[in-house]
């Protein structure tokens, strides 16, 4: 006779981190920041075929109410003060998907004289993710990686 | 096309017959090239004469002109920039291809003959150095403004660092590679 067996309907077991992290996972709402073409894959992922909004994964339109930012495109470096600026004004926890090759490195504009090569040297970087542009499944498989990553986090402990 | 070729010959004779030059006559884009001084007065005479009636400017483009030299390094040949404009009779086009001085490269603004102009000329300003003499608004228009050097020119070197950010990224295939 097990302790579940013996538990009354609707109780369930768990520990405060998993139950934390388990709300977490699913509730990370991102910034909409498409910067250029990564951001029509972005785009197709919040649409019907991809859903990202089944992961409870919701866009938002400003950095106060986000966890995640996804990085989706070229970013230059008259753009990268603003990036710094949104990035900072979100709340802690919060996380960076770096979408497609331009935002992990430079990409295509590896030589070029007004794009950042790499996002992460402007920001701390949790996920990145190949591709140019990645596909909407692709995304989900970054977000799945991070939501693995946030539900193994210890949310309460330092 | 509304004008022939022949008209575009007296504009030229008219303008200024010695420092006027017609290139691609067969084309369906004539270039026009011109002195810098002649500038004003030839784009007057395409938008104002109605044999002309050219009221519509495509585009401004500039080109640094280089050659290389034998011994690898460049040989810096001047500021090239086209005025591409269409007639609004039947869409014909014609450019006017002005050529400027490798060093302080200067010609009069069109931006208060044509309203448009006035972007198209900060571009060339922003990324090749040109100076727009009486430009209603000459600054940069896409890089920001404290950008230093004009990266479309050939001699332009890339800072190692701007604003703090590296321009340039390690390359991580070094740390493992075997001598």
């Amino acid at each position: 006779m097990s302790l579940y067996q013996e538990l009354p309907e609707n109780i369930l077991i768990t520990s405060v981190d998993e139950l934390l992290g388990w709300g977490r996972k699913h509730s990370l709402w991102w910034l909409m920041f498409g910067l250029a073409c990564c951001s029509i894959e972005l785009m197709h992922t919040g649409g019907p075929r991809a859903d990202i909004e089944r992961f409870g994964s919701a866009p938002r339109g400003t950095p106060r109410q986000s966890d995640l930012i996804i990085i989706a495109g070229t970013l230059t470096y008259k753009m990268a003060s603003r990036l710094k600026l949104l990035y900072e004004q979100m709340a802690e926890p919060r996380y960076v998907i770096s979408m497609g090759s331009c935002s992990n490195c430079g990409g295509l504009f590896d030589r070029a004289y007004s794009v950042v090569k790499g996002v992460d040297l402007i920001i701390p970087v949790d996920v990145y993710l190949p591709g140019c542009p990645p596909r909407p499944e692709a995304l989900l498989e970054a977000l799945i990686m991070l939501q693995k990553k946030i539900q193994k986090e210890k949310f309460l402990r330092k | 096309m509304n004008f022939s070729i022949t008209l575009l010959e007296k504009l030229a004779q008219e303008m200024a017959p010695s420092t006027s030059e017609i290139i691609q006559r067969e084309s369906k884009m004539p270039i026009l090239k011109i002195d810098a001084k002649d500038l004003r007065k030839v784009m007057l005479i395409l938008r104002d004469n109605p044999v002309f009636e050219m009221k519509y400017i495509n585009n401004i483009s500039g080109v640094h002109l280089t050659a290389i030299k034998e011994d690898g390094t460049l040989d810096l040949k001047g500021v090239e920039v086209l005025y591409v404009l269409s007639s609004k009779l039947d869409f014909s086009t014609i450019a006017i291809r002005v050529d400027l001085p490798e060093v302080n490269p200067e010609i009069d603004t069109i931006d208060d003959l044509f309203v448009s102009a006035n972007w198209f000329e900060r571009e060339i300003y922003d990324l090749l150095g040109v100076n727009f003499i009486n430009s209603q608004d000459l600054r940069r228009i896409m890089l920001p403004d404290d950008w230093q050097g004009h990266p479309l020119r050939r001699d332009y070197k890339e800072n190692a660092s701007y604003n703090g950010m590296p321009t340039t990224r390690p390359n991580e295939l070094d740390a493992i590679r075997v001598e």
